[in-house]
């Protein structure tokens, strides 16, 4: 669905260098700290900027030679920009509905309904929670084969959070659909996505399954002797702390095994980020 | 396009008070001055601008990125404003028409049919030169840093047709027999001329905006 090679953009003194794909049928997470450079893939994704050197596809195609029909095939929602604060619910309807072939007016308003969005309220006067929802509503409203969701779930409560997700997933349930989604929620992306990029300082620092990475990455907190007896086969990134230093490991299997005295943490994503970014390769 | 002329014109609904404001202010102006007629050009002037606020409200809270996102090309973005706005123009000049013969009848001052058509077609160019110059501008600089684009635009617009005026009379022309010459050439060349000339601007003016917004990143 989206094909990212060896794409490049200089921005000043920022140079954002991705490699990346989302594959038919499946949702990839993209994450990293702000400023990492998510919403300029983003935005290189959808040829809202020009990008310097590589190549950038969606549906087999140049981002640059999409067109209208193949836009009308995309959900879309961006952290920082969306419709006019001054139109409302009511107003997008129509708007919808002309430009898009397969917008489903009747349930989009109920799902509008059942979210608590009113109709008749202007955007700008929305909460950002109201807002973030009628974003997520928006692009899935058009029997989209494939949504870019910078940011869905920003400003949401649990409960919000929640609904949208399970949403996404309702729209997983139809064959050869695919999402890209990035959040700065981890728990968010763990149970959703198929497969999860980790991005920092403009660069891919990881690619790896969700399932591999919360099942086989794990964290070991040892002290300086144990570190120094340990098998360093399966670390990626070590980073000293008072106690003696955190380890990252991608086979937490065998250190439970073979080592069953050490303290041994589960490798969430927020886990994995930090010592990806933060510790020192090994 | 549909889609994104439903938007502009749904925006335009948010300017409803400034648009009744207008009207009694048109009316008004009817009653006052001599000739009802001057109520055209200045219900097709600002009637036109709000053309050049929906791109105003289509930047508000950064919302250009998004709707670039949509089924919608950038060519396609830039055409729609241009038809919206002479589908303000010539709303606006039909509403402006009637409110100003309405005035005549009630006023029962004497005209002549002959006498609309100069204030048609003058107020049509005029239309054509603002949109020429504004959308370009303003799709370049933004909703705020086109305002003084667009001041220093329009006077280096009077200052030139001040130097064409000083360069006429220089010549020995008189100007003022020139224009009359001009208005009283009939409707049709009036009418073929203004069309000549709004269309060579318009065609210009969208090849700028075009290509300024194929050209702006988002």
């Amino acid at each position: 669905m989206i094909k990212l090679d060896h794409m490049k953009k200089t921005y000043g003194s920022f140079e954002l260098e991705c490699t990346m794909e989302v594959k038919p049928g499946c949702i990839t997470g993209l994450i990293g700290p702000n400023g990492a450079g998510k919403t300029t893939a983003f935005k290189a994704i959808l040829h809202l900027i020009s990008i310097d050197r590589g190549g950038v596809m969606v549906f087999g195609k140049p981002a640059s030679q999409l067109t209208p029909k193949d836009m009308s095939e995309i959900g879309v929602v961006l952290s920082d920009s969306g419709f006019s604060g001054y139109l409302t619910i009511d107003d997008l309807i129509p708007i919808l509905k002309n430009l898009y072939p397969a917008f489903q007016a009747e349930k989009f308003k109920e799902k509008c309904n059942s979210l608590g969005l009113p109709p008749g309220k202007k955007i700008k006067d929305y909460s950002s929670g109201m807002k973030a929802k009628l974003k997520v509503l928006t692009a899935i409203s058009h029997n989209a084969r494939l949504l870019i969701l910078d940011e869905p779930t920003a400003g949401l409560d649990v409960l919000a959070r929640d609904s949208l997700l399970e949403m996404l997933r309702e729209y997983m349930e139809e064959e050869n659909r695919s999402i890209l989604i990035s959040s700065h929620i981890s728990s968010d992306l763990e149970g959703l996505c198929d497969d999860v990029y980790m991005i920092a300082g403009g660069k891919i620092i990881l690619h790896e399954d969700t399932d591999v990475l919360l099942d086989r990455y794990g964290i070991l907190k040892v002290t300086r002797e144990q570190y120094n007896a340990l098998d360093k086969s399966f670390l990626l990134r070590k980073k000293d702390e008072e106690y003696g230093c955190r380890l990252l490991t991608n086979e937490k299997l065998f250190y439970l095994e073979n080592y069953p005295n050490l303290v041994i943490e589960r490798g969430g994503i927020d886990e994995v980020i930090t010592m990806m970014i933060r510790g020192e390769a090994l | 396009m549909k889609g994104l002329l439903i938007k502009d014109y749904r925006l335009l609904k948010n300017q409803k008070q400034f648009f009744v404001m207008m009207l009694g202010i048109s009316i008004a102006f009817g009653f006052v001055y001599e000739n009802s007629f001057f109520i055209i050009s200045y219900m097709t002037f600002l009637l036109s601008m709000f053309t050049i606020s929906t791109i105003s409200y289509d930047e508000y809270d950064n919302g250009m990125p998004f709707l670039f996102t949509l089924p919608v090309s950038r060519g396609l973005y830039v055409t729609e404003k241009y038809v919206f706005g002479l589908i303000t123009a010539v709303g606006s000049v039909l509403l402006s028409c009637s409110l100003a013969l309405l005035v005549c009848l009630i006023r029962q001052t004497d005209f002549s049919w002959g006498e609309l058509p100069p204030y048609i077609f003058s107020s049509l160019l005029m239309v054509t030169v603002l949109l020429s110059v504004s959308l370009p501008l303003q799709l370049k600089f933004g909703a705020e840093k086109s305002r003084v684009a667009l001041l220093l635009a329009y006077g280096i617009i009077l200052l030139a047709g001040y130097g064409a005026l000083l360069l006429l009379r220089s010549m020995g022309l008189n100007v003022n027999a020139l224009l009359e010459r001009i208005m009283n050439m009939g409707t049709v060349f009036l009418g073929t001329s203004c069309l000549g000339i709004a269309g060579l601007l318009l065609a210009i003016s969208w090849l700028a905006s075009t290509c300024i917004l194929n050209k702006r990143q988002f």
